[in-house]
């Protein structure tokens, strides 16, 4: 075999491993690789790191926590257009026209209604739909850097760090001038759920380079749910896409909740005497709704 | 606004079972691409929501691997790599590093760093492979896992990165003479291989061909 051969093998080797290259030239190699040792090593040894690498990788599989992770973030997605994705029954009362009916969902592009933005504003409750355009993959993108925000909060409570400070005097007393608005620990003893959650710590983290609290609350089932406390003037959750208004009756008084999805969990957003809170937790939405009007 | 208004589509329901067989593929690239178990989640979900998000981009017929691949690949471009875009940097490190990168394995040490009977690396290799590969650049890292892991043709990881065809095979490459180079130090190292029995680091692959065939003329 000539030199010049051999260098062929070497220029086209890798192409020839992994497919690339065309009929006529594979047979071309072929030929030369079926007298010449040396080639031969040299591509089957290109072919077993190519192999260990395939089968090492394969070896994993997804856990089903993941899978029932993107059900539900499907599900939530499935529903976020419509207003409440809390109950059936509530979405009937608050859209009745427009629940599950197929005609529906043809009357907007998926991606363009799952991205449909309600804004908080003072009032919490100004609706501005998103665009409805062209959903390419780049509005998909785009809708997805607005949910950036919900998915820092998330990740708040999906990997929680440890705690700064766990006395809850001291949380108010050191958080609240850094955070610009009071942060005080709110104590679940007596409120609605049977099961008293119980603070667990407490620390300091930016959103938008903007500061703000961090609350963790366990309760003995060692479910967790995280609370991040914020200034709204600071933190506009205003633009987030994907979070549904819910207005519920608490003590006589209606109080409207953001209710959304990110990262598989589900998070309520609201805003009390100026505190902004937003609350994820191992919980299903109407706990979640019924828990963030706590605050 | 009729129901049908979208027939060539999948419907919601089907496509999530399309979407939802492809996790584990999804699932082994993306352990390669973060090297971290929670964020490997994190971006198979991301990736799996937005692709369902994108459902009506997706042109039934196609495949589906690739455009999910495509999805995840932008993913992890976009948003779970630390710190800021390393290509210009550690393009220009390693390709200063050619005579290196381009070190030579003579034939024998190529034999003895694989399992004789059959395509894979010896077991004492495997764990060096997956470390290498964990270490490699970005750019180099994600080429090579679409090219290895899932196969993807050369063009469809160009799609997926968003680079001409010419600088994938290149950092398919590089990753690889990357990863040659740090099996051989490691065989060395496991006394597989003596250095002595190596060839050096030729520059070239032309000025290695006389001893090549003083070696033995197994040719």
């Amino acid at each position: 075999m000539s030199h010049s051969s051999c260098q062929d093998v070497e220029r086209a080797l890798e192409a020839y491993v992994d497919g690339e290259l065309d009929a006529s030239a594979v047979l071309t190699l072929d030929s030369h690789l079926a007298n010449c040792s040396e080639c031969a090593e040299r591509v089957a040894f290109a072919h077993s790191i190519k192999r260990t690498i395939r089968v090492e990788a394969h070896e994993e599989v997804a856990p089903a926590s993941l899978r029932a992770r993107i059900l539900r973030s499907a599900e939530a997605l499935d529903e976020a257009p419509a207003s409440s994705p809390v109950s059936p029954s509530r979405r009937v009362v608050s859209l009745e026209h427009s629940t599950r009916a197929p005609s529906w969902r043809s009357a907007f592009p998926w991606v363009a209604a799952a991205a449909v933005a309600f804004a908080i504003g003072g009032s919490m409750r100004g609706v501005r739909t998103g665009n409805a355009g062209n959903p390419d993959m780049a509005t998909a993108s785009f809708a997805s850097a607005r949910t950036q925000l919900l998915e820092e909060f998330a990740v708040q409570h999906a990997r929680p760090l440890p705690p700064e400070e766990i006395d809850p005097a001291r949380v108010t007393k050191v958080f609240s001038p850094i955070v610009g608005v009071p942060v005080r620990p709110v104590r679940f003893a007596n409120g609605p759920v049977a099961d008293p959650w119980l603070f667990a710590g407490a620390r300091l983290m930016a959103f938008r380079d903007e500061p703000a609290a961090t609350l963790s609350y366990r309760n003995v089932g060692g479910a967790r749910i995280t609370v991040v406390v914020f200034d709204p003037h600071r933190i506009e959750v205003r633009s987030a896409c994907c979070l549904s208004p819910k207005t519920v009756r608490v003590r006589g008084e209606d109080r409207t909740v953001l209710v959304g999805h990110a990262k598989g969990y589900p998070l309520a957003v609201s805003e009390n005497d100026g505190v902004g809170y937003a609350v994820s937790g191992d919980l299903n939405e109407p706990e979640l709704v019924t828990l963030a009007t706590n605050f | 606004m009729s129901v049908s208004s979208d027939q060539s589509a999948y419907s919601a329901k089907d496509f999530e079972a399309l979407v939802l067989s492809q996790l584990d593929g999804m699932y082994a690239v993306a352990r390669r691409l973060t090297r971290d178990p929670s964020l490997a989640e994190d971006l198979v979900h991301d990736a799996a929501i937005k692709a369902l998000k994108a459902r009506k981009q997706f042109e039934p017929g196609t495949n589906l691997r690739a455009w999910m691949l495509r999805i995840l690949t932008n993913t992890f471009i976009n948003g779970y790599r630390r710190g800021g875009l390393e290509r210009s940097t550690m393009e220009g490190a390693h390709e200063s590093e050619d005579p290196v990168a381009d070190g030579w394995l003579s034939a024998a040490t190529m034999r003895a760093m694989r399992e004789p009977e059959e395509e894979a690396l010896r077991p004492v290799l495997r764990a060096e492979l997956s470390r290498a590969i964990a270490e490699l650049p970005d750019e180099f890292r994600v080429a090579l896992v679409l090219c290895d892991v899932e196969e993807l043709s050369y063009k469809e990881i160009a799609e997926a990165m968003g680079t001409p065809m010419g600088t994938v095979m290149s950092r398919i490459h590089r990753a690889r003479k990357i990863l040659q180079e740090r099996l051989r130090k490691h065989a060395i190292a496991a006394g597989i291989i003596s250095e002595s029995s190596e060839l050096g680091a030729p520059t070239n692959v032309v000025s290695l061909e006389p001893r090549l065939a003083a070696k033995g003329g197994r040719s």
